[in-house]
């Protein structure tokens, strides 16, 4: 199965309108994604209980809950979500402690294409 | 950056107009440093002797290189050595592309280099920081920093990225003021965002024209945002997100553990002190001050 037949349901959480219109515009060219969105860490809770997503696209920097908090929630929630990290500060305890919360993957930003295909070609399976 | 403080410089002096130097900036990226230069800024050959060798190429079928050795202004090593540097010589573009549209002579190149050297207030340490073209070097030599003492290598580290970011993220050749205020000029906008550290918070901020920051979001984003006021908000604040977050990740190598705040756009003027650098790319000026709040 190529990942033009990939069918999930994807959340994107950035503050950042940028980002979160190029990894949506980037996810597109790929399968049948149902995508939902969040600016705020709050914001992203309440999506994520009410759509209940395959994948995650979390940044940790965000307003009122930052991602790891998040992360923290949301497999508290829904262990099995999988929840790729996505952030400038990709310092290594806080890659520690999105693996350790049981995240997939830690993308530092700027992320780049190559990167994300082989992120979705593993998701997938 | 060496170029563009030699061609501050000019400015500075009535050498040049500000136009011609825009011209002169905007045009460098395409020239080629011919030897002749080279042979001036190495103290080879004069800017008459160049000159010379100029004007007998336009009549024989034959080098600089090789005029130069006829003449015996060069020997043959010395063209070797000259061909070595040649394409390691973006210093000197704008000086050449002053020469090839001609608003300066050889000659009076020469002399400006000279007078360069010796009046721009510049110590021979810090010319050769700028001619080294290491962000890290030219900020530790250029930028002083007195009053923050406390704070100085973190805002020399933090400059030095900023430069190295300018060229990563936007494709731009970044250089700092030379006599920058002492505190952030009036801007129209302001984009900041908080990095809480183990001794208190940093705030940094990027002073900016509405020209600029739409110029500077549409350079990040790679697209064109000027007339998407939301997209080059984000656009901005994720250009300083990914610079601090890079910083951060350089901090806590040195142990040193930064949270960031999300960025924020604000507009007018705020009232911090702190350390101040005005950055120049091709589009403009933008100030950047870091205010340090102790715990």
């Amino acid at each position: 199965m190529g990942l033009s037949q990939f069918t999930a349901k994807v959340l994107v959480c950035d503050d950042s309108l940028l980002i979160r219109k190029q990894l949506t515009d980037f996810l597109a060219q790929f399968g049948t994604y149902e995508l939902f969105q969040a600016t705020r860490g709050d914001e992203a809770l309440k999506v994520f209980e009410e759509t209940r997503p395959d994948i995650v696209f979390l940044d940790i920097v965000m307003p009122e809950l930052d991602g790891l908090e998040c992360l923290k929630l949301m497999k508290k929630i829904h262990p099995g979500v999988k929840v790729v990290m996505l952030s400038s500060l990709g310092t290594k305890e806080n890659l520690r402690t999105a693996l350790d919360l049981g995240a997939v993957d830690f993308i530092q930003k700027p992320w780049k294409k190559d990167q994300l295909t082989q992120i979705l070609a593993r998701l997938k399976g | 950056m060496y170029d563009k403080y030699f061609g501050h410089f000019l400015l500075n002096k009535g050498t040049l107009t500000a136009d011609i130097l825009k011209e002169l900036l905007a045009s460098q990226q395409n020239v080629r440093v011919k030897l002749g230069m080279l042979a001036i800024k190495q103290g080879l050959m004069t800017g008459k002797q160049v000159e010379e060798v100029t004007q007998l190429q336009r009549t024989m079928d034959k080098k600089f290189g090789e005029i130069a050795e006829l003449k015996g202004y060069l020997t043959d090593s010395q063209v070797g050595e000259l061909l070595k540097t040649q394409s390691e010589s973006a210093n000197l573009r704008l000086s050449q592309a002053a020469i090839d549209m001609g608003y300066l002579s050889y000659e009076q190149l020469e002399k400006e280099l000279t007078a360069f050297e010796k009046e721009s207030g510049l110590s021979q340490i810090q010319i050769m920081a700028l001619q080294n073209g290491d962000p890290d070097k030219i900020v530790k030599e250029l930028l002083a920093f007195a009053a923050c003492d406390h704070t100085k290598a973190l805002c020399q580290d933090y400059v030095a990225l900023l430069l190295r970011n300018i060229v990563r993220f936007l494709d731009e050749q970044p250089w700092l003021a030379p006599h920058p205020a002492e505190n952030a000029k009036e801007a129209e906008l302001v984009a900041q965002q908080t990095l809480i550290g183990p001794d208190g918070e940093l705030l940094s901020n990027l002073y900016m024209t509405k020209e600029f920051f739409y110029r500077l979001a549409s350079a990040f984003a790679k697209i064109d945002v000027t007339d998407d006021e939301e997209m080059a908000h984000a656009a901005v604040g994720e250009f300083l997100n990914l610079h601090n977050g890079l910083f951060a990740v350089n901090m806590s190598e040195k142990n040193q553990r930064f949270k960031l705040e999300p960025p924020e756009i604000l507009s007018g003027e705020t009232d911090l002190m702190g350390c101040y650098v005005e950055i120049y790319i091709s589009f403009g000026c933008c100030g950047l001050l870091l205010a340090k709040k102790p715990r």
